[in-house]
């Protein structure tokens, strides 16, 4: 049994796409065509653009390098900005006795240079390390120890 | 096709340049790091022993004390210390890494912890040279001189200070061996001129002009710029150290203050040219140029460094090195020697007087009002 016969099918039968445009079948054949025989170079942007950017690239290796080889030159003291806003790890701004600041050398240098030797004495015990009689400082101690081991019973 | 690999040379071409430069690069700072004297140093203050009470006397008098079994022990306790100090001795290039921008509030942790590594190697080579070990005793000495020098290299006047303290215990150490020690002076004086230069008083007043007032100044807009008013406690704090006259006690806005800071600033160019002066025409013109600053300006009496003092330090230690170095040529060659030897702060040579089993120099040098003077020989040894 044949289905109903249905306009909207029949419709749908009668479209046909359209035939391409002179324009566009000009312009494929212009594409084609250039990926056949190549510009003259200087009309090449592509190439230009990577000659520009191996040029830069290059410049700023060796910008870099110059730079980077007269900071490793330069001795002396390295001047940072001034100071601005200060940072939460900038240094304290009131001067304190206890510590082996500028200040507090050149105070004590007001009174006598023997009060600095006294300051140096005593800011010269800062931070000094728990037992060190005690303490044998060396990487491989376990090591030696288990070669020694080693040695006796060889 | 062909531009996917030209594209890809170019990203590997990139890729390797920049390697070889990190690698270089990285290389270039871990050379310079191991370079660095300083951090060699640390290593060893990180070694000190802990002192007790006896400890620490001991050290304070480490060129008079018995070498005892205390002693000893002491010496044996910084065998680490002193292992990293002579490799230290060895770098020309010290740095100790300290960020000028602190200003008054740069710490230097380093000075004290410096002079007690010096004073540790001195015991130890006062042990050296009482056994006739006389190269180890030497290399000690060496490496005490050239500690003083790196640790003098910052550019603050304490650090001048600490380097002729330090540079002063080689002198203080070496002395009493003189004559037996036998040394060719030529090679003692090819050592001495061998070392890291030492910096000038008047090169370390330019640094503390842009670092002492210029940082107070910086400062103290800087907080009046975070709080309106806050410049005031910084002032008062900052000053509380020294005497405080009345025209800075009373200071009312933080440009008067400023202001006050900025006229310091050309009489730090006039004590540098001052201290360059030699010592006679110094001396006759400082305490006027002194009292001249401090009424001009009360900041300056506060702020300005006693320049003075730290000028007698230096010139004294001067004055004894110099002695070292004749007393060294007249061991060898008489005290004839002498003649050819001009005492640097006199018109000819220095003073000879013979002892039992030694001899002492004198120069034309007063310190605390009375003349310098070198013990050489055993009579010196306590």
């Amino acid at each position: 049994m044949n289905e109903p016969y249905d306009p909207m099918e029949a419709e749908l039968e009668a479209m046909k796409p359209h035939g391409m445009s002179p324009e566009l079948r000009q312009r494929i054949a212009n594409e084609l065509e250039s990926e056949v025989s190549p510009r003259p170079r200087g009309l090449r942007p592509h190439r230009r653009l990577w000659g520009a950017a191996l040029t830069i690239g290059l410049v700023a290796a060796c910008l870099s390098a110059v730079v980077f080889l007269w900071l490793r030159d330069r001795e002396e003291i390295v001047e940072n900005a001034p100071a601005g806003e200060p940072s939460p790890h900038s240094s304290a701004s009131v001067p304190d006795d206890a510590l082996p600041t500028l200040w507090t050398y050149r105070s004590a240098l007001t009174r006598s240079p023997q009060a600095v030797e006294a300051l140096l004495d005593r800011h010269a015990r800062i931070g000094s390390r728990a037992d060190p009689e005690e303490t044998q400082i060396h990487a491989f101690t376990r090591l030696e120890v288990r070669f020694q081991d080693l040695k006796g019973g060889l | 096709m062909m531009r996917r690999f030209g594209f890809t040379i170019v990203l590997v071409l990139s890729a390797f340049l920049w390697g070889t430069f990190a690698a270089a690069q990285e290389q270039d700072a871990k050379a310079d790091l191991a370079g660095n004297a300083a951090v060699q140093y640390w290593q060893a203050f990180a070694l000190m022993p802990t002192l007790d009470k006896e400890q620490e006397k001991l050290l304070e008098q480490w060129d008079k004390a018995p070498l005892d079994a205390a002693a000893l022990k002491l010496i044996n306790a910084s065998r680490n210390s002193l292992l990293y100090l002579h490799r230290a001795a060895k770098m020309p290039r010290c740095d100790w890494g300290l960020d000028y921008d602190d200003g008054i509030m740069l710490l230097l942790p380093h000075l004290g912890k410096a002079r007690d590594l010096a004073r540790l190697a001195a015991l130890h080579a006062r042990h050296e040279f009482d056994q006739g070990h006389w190269q180890a005793g030497i290399d000690d000495a060496k490496a005490i001189m050239v500690l003083g020098r790196h640790a003098g290299r910052d550019r603050t006047l304490i650090s001048l200070l600490v380097r002729c303290l330090i540079e002063g215990i080689t002198v203080d150490l070496v002395a009493p061996y003189v004559p037996e020690l036998k040394a060719a002076p030529a090679k003692v004086t090819s050592i001495y001129e061998g070392l890291p230069a030492a910096l000038s008083l008047p090169q370390i007043i330019v640094l503390e002009k842009k670092y002492m007032a210029g940082w107070v100044i910086r400062k103290l807009k800087a907080a009046d710029q975070q709080k309106k008013g806050s410049w005031r406690q910084l002032w008062k704090e900052m000053l509380a150290m020294s005497e405080i006259s009345d025209p800075i006690e009373n200071v009312e806005t933080v440009e008067e203050a400023a202001k006050m800071m900025e006229n310091v600033l050309p009489v730090y160019d006039e004590l540098a040219k001052m201290a360059a002066l030699p010592k006679d025409e110094f001396d006759a013109q400082y305490p006027e140029f002194k009292r001249r600053s401090k009424a001009a300006n009360p900041v300056a009496g506060t702020l300005l460094p006693a320049i003075d003092l730290v000028l007698a330090k230096e010139r004294r230690h001067h004055a004894r090195m110099a002695m070292l170095l004749a007393a060294i040529a007249v061991a060898q060659e008489g005290p004839d020697k002498l003649k050819d030897i001009k005492d640097p702060f006199g018109a000819g040579p220095f003073e000879y007087r013979a002892l039992d089993s030694g001899f002492e120099l004198k120069s034309k040098l007063l310190f605390e009002d009375k003349p310098v003077t070198l013990t050489i020989g055993q009579k010196a040894k306590k």
